[in-house]
């Protein structure tokens, strides 16, 4: 794929239908993305089969509105890009059964994305130089894994979480504090009101044996805790600075093994992907802290860190250079890994 | 006129090329594999074998449901994504419509019934005649009570087809007596060769069907759906 290299990529592994058109792995020409927010919120949370009959029904124009935005054709496409895991199967499934059915009719090449992976080349989108080797922290709500990636397709997992992702317990945290959903942006939006130093929950798996694991089932516990705690005792739950402190925490242990990582592997550069890459205050300490070993952290913009399609086709491109193509028996894989 | 038909909604996975006169090739595949992985595999060797260029096809005909949810799905979206990429009208057949094809010249009522789980069977009621057959009941969910009373009531003979004969084959036959028929096994199958003569039907009377006009026919909401709905009865009873 010399010169000019067009890549369709196509995400549906959880609520959002997207469809992105991104030229030669690093220019977003079009970014689509359907949220289904307003179908579930409902019931409370994600219904799996509402969500993969929503996908179903908009699939098919959410792709015309990405080429229509992006001004190409079908046939000006070089390849087709799907998350094909994890995610929920029913709806991975419209995903990989679209773009096999795509790549077949059109005569091209199909790459099956790993939606995690996906996460981490939403930073090739951002115009940065990115020299390889790169330690990489992937946090949202279904993942918290730090990486150390030595080229395109050699990842290398240094540490993950051992009970809860850190996005998961945000939006638990929110739930308790009645915020809504999600639980990210609106705790980090409160926790600027607060007063981190008022309350103080546990940093978890911060000592030596810990190694780069994370754990944030703790936290969680802890919050709901001294909620009922302040309840009991009839003063008035100070939600500001309970979400400051709790932020404060999960950045702290973030921030802290992202260092650690930075310490025993040296690279030049450290990427922050996931839905809470978008989180401030994570990337300003990340920034701040990183900076004293010289290493310089890149996250993508807002609508780049939650789920999109561009960075599913921005990995597809690399995936496909590298010959990494599917074949036409490709399964959605619900619980797929690096 | 070169159609490619596609059915995915039961346990079979089946493909199958024609035209309006003649079934050039038809693939099946009867075993617990994921469709996910089996069906494009098929798309792509039917064509090859026999010697057609997917450029050739005019149209694609695949069932909409009843049936599995997932596989339903898994149907749809392949045959959107080939009318997308080729640039070819696709339509949507019910699945029963298209099984009720196989036992086309009975001489009486044709009853296809599929697995809906839950005690329930996805069923419709037609009559055999020289045109086909003639829709009597439409598609729905139903219990076995509820449909073999039903049917007890009419004085013709049954044919049964469908992959709920073997769950629901001796109720039945206690209900209907000596009016009972089965198919055999072979014609009781979902397969594509049907949802291509169903497809190439309905194509001829109402014409090629617009782009994103298929539309996927579960008969059932969600459970999460059924279940708030449920409540809100319950609230305001
Ligand atoms: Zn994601």
């Amino acid at each position: 794929m010399p010169g000019k290299s067009l890549i369709l990529g196509l995400e549906t592994s959880c609520d959002d239908t997207a469809a992105a058109v991104v030229l030669n792995g690093r220019s977003v020409l079009s970014n689509v993305v359907s949220s289904q927010d307003s179908f579930h919120r409902r019931f409370g949370g994600v219904v799996p089969e509402i969500a993969s009959r929503r996908h179903l029904e908009i699939i098919g124009p959410v792709i015309d509105e990405a080429l229509g935005k992006a001004g190409v054709n079908f046939a000006d496409l070089d390849g087709i890009a799907a998350s094909h895991g994890p995610g929920l199967v029913g709806s991975l499934l419209v995903g990989v059964s679209t773009a096999k059915a795509l790549a077949f009719s059109l005569d091209l090449p199909l790459a099956a994305v790993n939606h995690l992976e996906g996460h981490i080349y939403a930073n090739f989108l951002t115009g940065a130089t990115i020299s390889f080797p790169v330690l990489c922290l992937v946090v949202s709500g279904g993942h918290t894994s730090l990486l150390y990636m030595e080229g395109h397709g050699s990842i290398e997992l240094l540490g993950i979480t051992r009970d809860d992702a850190a996005g998961e317990v945000f939006d638990k945290v929110a739930r308790t504090l009645q915020l809504g959903f999600p639980g990210g942006p609106l705790i980090d939006r409160l926790a600027q009101q607060g007063e981190a130093g008022s309350f103080y929950f546990p940093r978890a798996l911060m000592s030596e044996e810990g190694g780069l694991d994370f754990s944030f089932s703790g936290v969680k516990t802890a919050v709901l805790n001294c909620v009922l705690r302040e309840k009991e005792a009839g003063k008035p739950i100070k939600n500001a600075d309970i979400a400051a402190a709790f932020q404060d925490a999960v950045v702290d242990v973030l921030v802290e093994k992202s260092f650690l990582a930075a310490r025993k592997r040296k690279t030049r550069h450290f990427l922050l992907a996931g839905g809470v890459a978008a989180n401030t205050e994570l990337r300003r300490r990340l920034r701040r802290k990183m900076q004293e070993e010289g290493v310089e952290v890149i996250c993508p913009p807002v609508e780049l860190c939650t789920d999109n399609a561009a960075m599913i086709a921005s990995a597809g491109y690399f995936y496909l250079r590298q010959g990494r193509t599917a074949s036409w028996d490709l399964n959605a894989v619900p619980d797929l890994r690096f | 006129m070169l159609m490619l038909a596609l059915d995915t909604t039961t346990l079979t996975c089946s493909v199958a090329l024609g035209d309006g006169e003649k079934l050039w090739a038809e693939y099946l595949l009867n075993i617990k594999k994921t469709h996910s992985q089996r069906l494009m595999p098929l798309i792509v060797s039917l064509l090859q074998d026999s010697g057609v260029r997917k450029e050739q096809l005019k149209g694609l005909s695949v069932t909409v449901g009843p049936g599995s949810f997932t596989g339903i799905r898994i149907g749809l979206a392949t045959a959107q994504g080939l009318s997308q990429g080729l640039g070819i009208p696709v339509v949507g057949v019910m699945t029963l419509d298209a099984l009720a094809q196989a036992a086309a010249f009975f001489d009486g009522l044709i009853c296809p019934i599929l697995d809906a789980r839950k005690g329930q069977v996805y069923t419709a009621l037609y009559r055999g005649g020289p045109d086909g057959p003639v829709m009597l009941k439409q598609a729905a969910a139903e219990s076995l009570e509820e449909f073999s009373a039903r049917l007890a009531e009419r004085s013709e003979n049954v044919i049964f087809l469908g992959d709920a004969i073997g769950n629901f084959r001796n109720n039945l036959k206690s209900a209907l007596g000596e009016r009972y028929r089965e198919a055999p096994p072979s014609l009781s199958l979902n397969r594509a060769s049907l949802v291509l003569l169903q497809g190439q039907k309905i194509w001829l009377e109402q014409g090629p069907p617009p782009p994103y006009s298929l539309k996927p026919f579960y008969i059932r909401l969600s459970e999460a759906e059924r279940r708030l709905l449920e409540r809100r009865g319950g609230g305001e009873s």
